[in-house]
This record gives C-alpha cells, structure tokens and sequence, in this order.
C-alpha cells in the first residue's frame, strides 16, 4: 500500500515536472530564435542598405559593380567571419559572391526571383549546428541583386543546451528530494497502520495484552481506539476461556484422583482375596473395605450426575415460605445434630417469601447444616435465620466451629475439594456437596458466600434475589 | 523380613498395602499423614518406606525430606511424568502408581530391599533351609541336589510367599519369556519340589490359578 502510494505519486510528480521542464525549454527556444532571427534581419538589413550605398558610389565612378563586388564584400566578410556569419551575393539568379565556401549551395535554393526579404531556417546538410538564412532582393535599380545573410545559430542552441541541462538537472535534483519528503510524509501517514498491523500480528501470536496508544482525532486514531476495544475483548474472552479449561482440567485432574483411589482399593481387596491365604476375618474386612469402596463410588457417581442434569426448566418453581423450608429441615437434621449434642436452632421469627424449588432449597440447606454439623465442636451451637436486605433475601447457617482458612475458603466451592481430607472421607463425602449447593443456588439466580474465621467459625449466607415481579418478600 | 514404613492417608490402601506386605514376611507401620510419619521416622529406624505424595498437612516430598535417608518407594495417584521425575530427581528409589497389582508392589519392594542389601539372605520353613547367597537348599542340615530352574523356581515362590502365583507367572519368572515349553514344565517342576523338599502341605495348588507357597 505504502510503496503502490509511494510510486504512483512519484511517477504523477515526474511526468508533471518533465512536462513542464519541457513546455519551458521550448518557450525559452523560441524566444532565443526569434531574438536570432531578429538580430539576422536587423545585419541583413543594414549590410544591405551599406551594400547599395556602396554599389551607387561605384557606379558613379563608373566602375563594373560586378567584378568590384569581392572588393566591396570582403569588409563586410572579415567583420562577420568573426561572429560565425557569412554572406552571399547573387546576381539574376547566380551567385555571384560568397564570403565562405562551408556552405553548400544546394540546400539553398533560394529562388532568386523570391521575394524582398525572406528569412528561412536551414540545416546544413553535414552539420549538426543549425544556421539561419535570410535572403533579400535589393529595391530597385538594383533588383537583379539579393542579398543573403547566413547567421550560426550555434551561440543560441549551446545556450538553450545549457540552460536546457542546468533545468532538468533541477529537475532530477528536485526529484530526488521530492522522492525523500514523500517517503518521509507516507511514513508519518502509514505509521500507525504499521503500528496496528504489527500489533495485531502479535496479538494473533497470542500476546493479548497489546494496545495501542491512540493519538489525535483523526480516522486512523479511531481505527487504533476500535482496535484496542477488539483487543480487549478478546483478551477478556480469552482469559474467560482459559479460566473455564483450566477449572475443567482440575476437576478431571480431581476426578480422575478420586476414581483411582476406591478403583485402587477394589481391584487390590480383590486380588488379595483370589492370591492370598485369608481367614474368614480377613476375607469380611476385605469384602468390607470393597463395598464401601464401591459405595463411594456410586454416591460419587450419583452426585456428579446431580450436577450435570440439574437445569433450570427442570426446576419446580414456586413460592415457598423460608418458615416451611425451616420445619421440614428441622426434622431431617435434628437427628444429626443430636448426635453430636449438637444445638441447632432456627430463627423462624420473620415470614419470608423465596422463589424456587423447594425440594432443591432443601438439598442446600440440608448441605450447609450438614458441613456445619461436621465443623462443629460437640455440644456446638448452630444458629439458622433468614432475613431481608436490599439485594432481597438472604439465609444463613451460623456454626461455632473449627472455621476455616482464607485460601480454604477460595476453594471450597470446586469439586472434590475437602478442608479436612481425612475426615471427610471417613465421614463418606465426596467433596462434591458445596459444588451441587453453587449450582443449584446459581439456578436460582442466587449465590452462597463463605464467611469464616479460623477457630471460631463460619457463616454461611445463601443470596436470593429479589423477585422482580412482585416487589414485596415480606409479610 | 524388613521393617517398612507405609505413609499413605486413605484407610483402605494403607490396609491393603500392609496386607500384602504381611504376606511376604515383612514388618509394617502405618503412618496417616506426614506429621506422624516425620515423628515415627525419627523415632524408629525403617529399612523402607512406602510414601503416598498426597497428604494432608504436609506432603509425600517433605516427609521424604525428613526420611534420614531411608529407601523410599513413592506411591501416588498422579501418574504425569513430571512427579514421577521429581520424586526420582529427589532420590526416591522407586515410583509406584495407583491402582498397582501385588505382583508389582512386592517386586519393587523386593527390588529396593535388595539394592541396600535389606533382603533376607536365608529362609528357613520347617525342616527346609534355602540359602539365597549360595543357592542351595537344605532339608535337615544336609544339601539336597537340585537343578538351577527347581532352585529358581522356589526362591521365586519364597520370594512371593503367601501370594498365589499363576502358571504362566512363574514360566515367565523362571524360565524367561522365551521359553518355548508349556505350563506342564512348571507342573513337574513343582511336583519335584514338593517330593525333594516335603513341602506337600506348603506348596499349594490354587483353583485355577496357580501354585502358593504358603508360610
């Protein structure tokens, strides 16, 4: 593009400036001519006019003007000779003087019975410089004579050649510092093309956090402005699509771990049993450890399978009452809770109202109670309330647990992740509970936040969003 | 007979791990996570120790850190080339993936044990004696004549003891893979032992699979 531009304006600028070299070169040409041709007519005229002063003196005297003729001529000869001009007489058609002979008279047939004063531009025959001729018949009495004057036209052409030459090497000159600031002006032009092009060779070789600095008002800057805006998104959408491969090779990395360990302990138990003497002891605890195994396995599979299946049109939404979802909680965990000696307490005090699935809501209720339940001391005390705030409605799990880390915390939401590995596992979780809890809670367009202090515990909020429909949660 | 500790936090592999190493003599400690296992490393003296690289609190690289030198078989679930050549650059002796078969964990562990000359050099079951440096059995004190495949044949089944061994296991520890005879050589071969060596109640067949010395 650079060089098309570059090419097409210098050949634009050449042939404008030859053209116009040219059309002065010829002005200057003929001017020069028609000054030599003045000149010419201006000696002719005099040396004639002297000539025929000269030839009436001679005849008073009684002299043959003919034969007195190269007398009279060679005054005129000697003082011409000197500036490259020659003279020829001619007499009824013949010549009958001529001061040199370097002319050859064929060319100039001139008829003698032309006209008073004719001029004509001749070129010799076997010189290259040009000559001018100017022929004159004389007024009478002496019309049988005529005059012709022959002026070089060398002076004139070297100088036009000179002044010709010292043009178009002006000219050439004048090309070449034209050919620089037009190379140097389309640099300036294109250099922000050449910063974008290379800039977008490097975000194709996958540098996305190039941008480029956008200068002035004018199209290119906001080609440059569009540019970076492309840029961005792509870095963003690139960075999005990393995040999601990378959170996607966890999870099989996760996976793949947590398959190998009972896959491990089944294919072991069962070649121990078929290989090794076992007693009947031996071969109940073998047995034993295979179907828990095996029971890890199909509870992994099944949440996993939650995961995966659970959509949004397959939820039954509809307007349950946090108090409701509160009792039929109540009478899942307690249970648990008493187990442990446990103090679970609900706060069934305000009347809410959420949007959703209740038996789903359940599940993650159920789940952080659960966790809750694991984090907490024996003889703890798990508080449960749901209250409103701007954003709308909010539930939240309170234990006086063993809480957890900040860096816990970043992770407890991806699959298979496990605080306390061993006891989880003891306890037959599969690290995938909090995960089910994310995504049911995002298919209600809520969200869960985790807030935990190690040793003291953790509170757990479950966000709903306002209904939009209706604005009032409340009773 | 070597002292082995095993470092491994899940309940079921550590047990089996322990099993299979009972079955061929060996003496095990459980470890759980990498704490207790630093404290048993300095507390007691280990002639191997079978480290799982994923621990909670501290893991299988730090523990190998504190092992005092200790022979050390890594165990892990990862099986990338990249922990592999860690645990190996840091001067693991050996690596063992999950899941692993019995075969494999008692042969690097035998492997192991005899590169630091832990292994046992005789093995004496009732009347018989093997001497492992020599190559030679006793019966009573006195030697007893014997080919050096029958010899192979049971320091292989010693070796593996307690583990039922196939037919085409034993051809292939025995005699070579490119051994071109049937698994009828095997038969014979341990139908002269049990006649030699009076190990008729030891050497036992097992349905469809094979021989195990039983101890």
């Amino acid at each position: 593009m650079k060089k098309r531009t570059f090419f097409v304006m210098l050949i634009l600028f050449l042939i404008l400036l030859n053209s116009m070299l040219l059309i002065v070169s010829v002005i200057i040409l003929n001017d020069k001519l028609s000054t030599a041709r003045d000149k010419c007519l201006a000696e002719h005229y005099v040396i004639a006019t002297s000539l025929i002063g000269g030839m009436q003196a001679l005849e008073q005297r009684g002299n043959n003007v003919e034969e007195c003729m190269d007398q009279l001529m060679s005054g005129y000869s000697r003082y011409l000779k000197g500036k490259g001009s020659y003279l020829a007489v001619s007499f009824s058609g013949e010549w009958i003087y001529e001061s040199a002979s370097i002319m050859s008279k064929e060319n100039l047939d001139f008829p003698p019975e032309m006209d008073y004063r004719q001029e004509r531009i001749v070129y010799m025959d076997n010189e290259t410089v040009p000559v001018l001729c100017v022929y004159g018949s004389f007024p009478a009495p002496w019309q049988e004579y005529g005059l012709m004057y022959v002026g070089s036209l060398e002076d004139v052409v070297l100088s036009w050649r000179h002044t010709k030459n010292i043009l178009f090497f002006m000219g050439a000159v004048m090309m070449l510092v034209m050919a620089f600031f037009l190379f140097q002006f389309l640099n300036i032009i294109f250099r922000p093309l050449r910063q974008i092009s290379s800039a977008s060779t490097k975000i194709a070789k996958g540098n996305y956090e190039i941008r480029l600095l956008v200068q002035g008002k004018d199209e290119i800057a906001s080609v440059a402005h569009n540019f970076n805006l492309m840029a961005r998104q792509v870095e963003t959408q690139i960075q999005h699509l990393q995040e999601i491969a990378e959170q996607k090779q966890q999870f099989i990395d996760n996976f793949s771990h947590e398959l190998r360990i009972p896959l491990t302990a089944i294919y072991g138990y069962a070649e121990y049993i078929q290989k090794a003497p076992i007693s009947e002891e031996e071969r109940y605890e073998c047995t034993q450890f295979i179907m828990s195994e095996c029971t890890r396995l199909q509870k992994m599979a099944y949440q996993l399978l939650d995961i995966a299946l659970l959509r949004e049109d397959e939820l039954e939404k509809g307007d349950c009452m946090v108090a409701e979802l509160f009792e039929q909680s109540e009478k899942v965990m307690h249970v648990k809770a008493a187990e442990k000696k446990i103090n679970l307490s609900y706060n069934k005090s305000q009347n809410l109202l959420i949007r959703g699935d209740k038996e789903q809501l359940l599940i993650v209720l159920n789940n952080l109670i659960d966790n809750a339940i694991k984090a907490s001391w024996p003889e703890g005390e798990i508080c449960v309330s749901a209250y409103l705030e701007e954003a709308g409605v909010v539930v939240e799990v309170e234990d006086h647990g063993i809480g957890m880390e900040p860096d816990q915390i970043s992770h407890i939401k991806e699959a298979f992740y496990r605080v306390d590995k061993a006891r989880s596992r003891a306890a037959g979780g599969a690290g995938l509970g909090l995960s089910i809890c994310e995504k049911i809670m995002q298919l209600h367009h809520g969200k869960l936040t985790f807030n935990s202090e190690h040793g003291k515990g953790t509170k757990v909020r479950m966000h709903f969003p306002k209904d939009k429909k209706e604005s009032f949660t409340g009773l | 007979m070597a002292e082995i500790l095993i470092v491994e936090d899940e309940l079921s592999i550590n047990e089996l791990i322990r099993r299979n190493l009972n079955l061929t003599g060996h003496h095990c400690t459980q470890a759980f996570d990498g704490l207790s296992a630093v404290n048993l490393l300095e507390n007691g003296k280990f002639d191997l120790l079978v480290l799982d690289i994923m621990l909670p609190g501290m893991d299988g690289y730090q523990v190998f850190e504190r092992s005092f030198g200790t022979p050390t078989i890594f165990l892990t679930a990862k099986s990338e080339l990249n922990d592999k050549l860690k645990g190996l650059a840091m001067g693991a002796d050996d690596y063992l993936t999950k899941p692993f078969q019995m075969l494999e964990l008692s042969a690097r562990v035998e492997a192991v044990l005899r590169r630091t000359k832990k292994v046992e050099t005789e093995f004496t079951l009732g009347d018989m004696k093997c001497d492992f440096d020599r190559h030679q059995i006793f019966l009573k004190g006195t030697v007893i004549e014997c080919t050096p495949k029958e010899y192979e044949l049971l320091e292989v089944l010693i070796r593996n003891r307690n583990i039922a061994l196939s037919r085409e296991k034993l051809l292939d520890m025995v005699w070579g893979y490119d051994f071109d005879g049937g698994t009828r050589t095997v038969d014979v071969h341990i139908q002269r032992l049990r006649h030699k060596l009076h190990l008729e109640n030891h050497i036992k067949t097992v349905y469809k699979l094979g021989y195990r010395l039983e101890v």
